[in-house]
């Protein structure tokens, strides 16, 4: 067997098994799927973004509505929150275009990146993402201050003895502890092996020489 | 978008793109799959395709970079929703004797190592090492010194499969 044997049999095999293409139709199938795709991302984004908007509301009302100091403070806090995970989420999801027309080590390259940084943004939620929200609600469900009466029909939500917002607390430490557990173990099993398998490409291709410009 | 060069580029490249997704498809994804999602990413980048690289180049780094991230799993869920009638796949009269060394040939790229995997394919596209460099940014020496080696390994498989039959 010699190179232009071997040549031969692999672009034969384009004559076993042919594509055919309606050129037309095809423009119009792509334009459609974009537009398919686009509306996903749009509704996705707008989902989230309408739940944080309910949340600012809510918390907009507790705001006007709840009379003590600290819940008032908590209130803010919890606005300032739902804006900074507005912006940050649009933040690190338009850093992220896959570019298809790199060439294979730089596309390697960039996917490894964006997935180093997916895996941080998950193990770091505890913090910017679980802490907060719980920090605050503890701030929020204590700041109820007892020794006032305080006369609302919403006022049976809140707990006003310390055994009451005690419960209140654990059930949200349980919870968000939860939260940070899903969260670091999504990002231990997901992230790692994909690395992995970039790395093992990028190591086949590149050794015993330097990469191009 | 210029459709009428868009369908010339499509027209030109298939049969390498389809040859191409045949050995990256992985069950249950089959190649047709694998050649709309190339074909949705050219017509996605064609409107920032500068020419600074041949439209060769440019097709065969989309092509490879699709099957890649497919094959390495990074892109979930993409493919098995989008169905386009527009594609379609003729089976030809089956020559057994084509299909039984095509079908060697594909067993013995399976058996290289992803990267050279991409090597491999580009040259039996007869791409120059210079093209092939391009496409999967190392340098021309590199893809001389790792294609001595495959060539090796390629025909070292390919006679022993053919041998056998």
């Amino acid at each position: 067997m010699n190179e232009q044997e071997l040549m031969k049999i692999w672009q034969k095999s384009y004559d076993l098994e042919k594509i055919e293409v309606n050129l037309p139709l095809l423009i119009a199938e792509l334009r459609s799927e974009i537009e398919k795709i686009d509306s996903i991302i749009i509704n996705r984004d707008r989902s989230e973004t309408l739940a944080s908007v309910f949340g600012i509301l809510l918390y907009l009302f507790f705001l006007w509505y709840i009379p003590f100091f600290w819940v008032k403070t908590a209130s803010v806090m919890m606005i300032m929150w739902f804006l900074f995970v507005i912006y940050y989420l649009k933040k690190t999801r338009s850093s992220h275009s896959v570019d298809f027309s790199l060439s294979l080590v730089e596309q390697l390259r960039s996917r490894r990146q964006y997935l180093l940084r997916q895996q941080k943004l998950l193990e770091n939620a505890a913090y910017w993402y679980i802490l907060p929200p719980f920090l605050i609600n503890v701030l929020f469900f204590f700041g109820v201050d007892s020794s006032q009466t305080w006369d609302s029909p919403i006022a049976f939500i809140f707990p006003d003895n310390i055994l009451g917002k005690t419960i209140v607390v654990v059930f949200l430490a349980i919870l968000y502890t939860y939260l940070i557990w899903a969260n670091r173990n999504a990002a231990q099993s997901t992230y790692p092996p994909l690395i992995e398998s970039i790395d093992k490409v990028k190591a086949e291709l590149e050794n015993e020489g330097l990469t191009s410009n | 978008m210029e459709t009428s060069a868009f369908e010339k580029i499509i027209q030109n490249s298939k049969a390498s793109i389809y040859r191409i997704c045949k050995i990256y498809a992985v069950k249950p994804l089959e190649p047709q799959d694998l050649f709309q999602e190339v074909v949705l990413q050219v017509w996605k980048s064609y409107a920032s395709f500068k020419g600074k690289s041949g439209v060769k180049t440019w097709i065969y780094r989309i092509a490879l970079n699709v099957c890649m991230s497919s094959k390495l799993k990074l892109e979930k869920h993409r493919h098995q929703s989008m169905k386009l009638t527009s594609i379609r796949i003729e089976a030809e009269q089956i020559n057994e004797e084509e299909k039984a060394r095509f079908d060697a040939l594909r067993a013995c790229i399976n058996e290289l190592k992803e990267g050279e995997r991409s090597l491999v394919v580009l040259y039996l596209e007869e791409l120059s090492y210079a093209e092939i460099s391009e496409i999967l940014g190392i340098t021309e020496n590199h893809v001389a010194v790792k294609m001595k080696r495959i060539r090796k390994k390629l025909f070292g498989c390919i006679i022993k499969k053919i041998e056998n039959e």
